[in-house]
């Protein structure tokens, strides 16, 4: 199973997807020195949650924070993990995804 | 059981609009506009301010100069330049082939003091063009010497110069037309200036046939890359017509939502060349049996063609003992395989189910799991 995470990060909203979404927090935590949580977690099989990756990284990535050219995973500023979970939701249902929220 | 393609709404394309191929009329802008465009670039806004802060300058007297000089103050440098390619130069002479108003302008190093021009490029029109003097077929030229040509030259006594000039023209410094601008300028020449070039129609023909079904071919530089519709692999437009039709009505058909991956042209065309062969008709039933596998297991022809990539090379390496070059063959053949595994009935030709025979054991295992459950139950 993969999975698809939302998260608050310190200072914007960030997705992305892994194998192992508990040693992918940790990472995280490592990283930031504080303890993160996502927000939100899809899991499914890996075609379909990279699939869903793949439509936020490419079709839509004007959403996408960037530096100078560099597309981050991080989104602009004026998105929330709500209104990102929204967006999913909305992508899952229309495009027929088979990954389910279990968070 | 093979998963059942389900609908999912249509959006309007907004490639109808931004595709940049529909124009039919001429469309100029100015050179400050394109300043502008470019000073709006960050990477150049950095640049400029580098250069202010270094305090660096630059004297104009450097640029090239242009002039119409006599062919016989031509020169060239064999240690610079390529050896004369004979051939190279025929066929750009060539009956039907050659225009004069193709003909580009000399670039030159020349030697201060000296009416000495020394080519850097274009050797090979200088060449041809005096030959073709010689020979008389220029009206009212006899003597190739006293013609003239323009020229782009800088003064220098740099040889070093002049080389590294000649590789820069002919290699790295130039940016080089894209597949994609060479099907453009054709799909110009005939929708913007009417051509009737073989060529150029037969480029409309297949640029019409991609439109007809909201495909749309863009540059690999191009923003719109990713938008639903869009594809860069030019190759596409090699395709015969029959088979670039039906790639793109199943695109349209099924997934109309997503930008075109490279699999689908490889996919159609070894089905259509199979069933053809095979005296076999493709169904739209079958064609949305198929839609229908790669929607539920893989989410679209990107996912799968990844897993035909991972399941080939593993089943390259069990089947020989080595990781086998890339056959675009497998992703035909994969998506077959697995359609008769879930239970597909229609007739599939032979040769596109033996050659991966056993190419389904390798894909990846959460894959495998969706067909074994249903061959449990």
């Amino acid at each position: 199973m993969s999975y698809f995470y939302i998260l608050k990060g310190p200072y914007r909203t960030g997705f992305g997807i892994t194998g192992h979404y508990e040693r992918r927090e940790k990472d995280y935590t490592g990283a930031w020195g504080g303890i993160a949580r996502f927000s939100y977690l899809f899991e499914g099989t890996s075609t379909h949650v990279k699939r869903l990756e793949n439509i936020i990284k490419i079709q839509n990535r004007d959403m996408l924070w960037k530096i100078d050219e560099w597309e981050t995973e991080w989104l602009d500023n004026k998105w929330t993990p709500e209104q990102l979970l929204e967006f999913v939701q909305e992508l899952v249902a229309e495009r027929h995804l088979k990954v389910t929220q279990i968070r | 059981m093979i998963p059942v393609y389900e609908n999912v709404v249509r959006k309007p394309n907004v490639m109808k609009n931004r595709n940049p191929l529909k124009q039919s009329k001429s469309r100029i802008i100015s050179l400050e506009d394109r300043m502008k465009e470019l000073q709006t670039y960050k990477g150049w806004q950095r640049l400029i301010a580098e250069y202010r802060k270094q305090g660096l300058i630059i004297d104009p007297k450097l640029r090239p100069l242009i002039k119409m000089v006599k062919l016989k103050f031509l020169f060239i440098d064999e240690d610079i330049q390529r050896a004369l390619d004979a051939k190279h130069c025929t066929n750009i002479a060539g009956i039907g082939n050659f225009n004069p108003m193709y003909l580009q302008v000399i670039y030159c190093v020349k030697i201060p003091g000296n009416e000495e021009y020394h080519a850097v490029d274009a050797q090979h029109t200088a060449a041809l063009i005096a030959a073709m003097i010689d020979a008389g077929l220029f009206v009212g030229e006899t003597d190739w010497r006293e013609v003239e040509m323009p020229v782009l030259y800088i003064e220098t006594t740099s040889k070093s110069f002049a080389r590294k000039a000649f590789a820069l023209i002919n290699g790295k410094g130039k940016k080089k037309i894209s597949a994609w601008y060479e099907h453009r300028t054709k799909v110009m020449s005939a929708r913007i200036d009417g051509s009737q070039d073989d060529d150029d129609q037969e480029a409309l023909r297949r640029q019409v046939i991609c439109e007809t079904y909201d495909c749309y071919p863009v540059d690999k530089e191009s923003d719109f890359i990713g938008l639903p519709g869009t594809f860069t692999h030019m190759q596409a437009l090699s395709l015969d017509n029959d088979i670039l039709k039906m790639a793109c009505k199943f695109h349209n058909d099924y997934f109309h939502y997503d930008e075109i991956n490279g699999s689908l042209w490889f996919m159609i065309e070894d089905l259509f060349k199979a069933f053809k062969a095979a005296k076999i008709k493709i169904t739209d039933k079958f064609l949305g049996e198929l839609a229908g596998i790669l929607q539920g297991y893989f989410a679209g022809l990107a996912g799968f063609h990844e897993a035909v990539h991972s399941a080939h090379v593993k089943w390259g390496e069990h089947t020989y003992g080595y990781e086998v070059s890339w056959q675009d063959e497998a992703i035909a053949a994969v998506l077959v395989l697995l359609y008769q595994r879930l239970g597909g009935t229609q007739r599939i030709p032979k040769p596109l189910l033996d050659r991966f025979e056993k190419i389904l054991d390798f894909v990846d295992d959460d894959i495998k799991a969706l067909y074994e459950e249903v061959e449990t139950a």
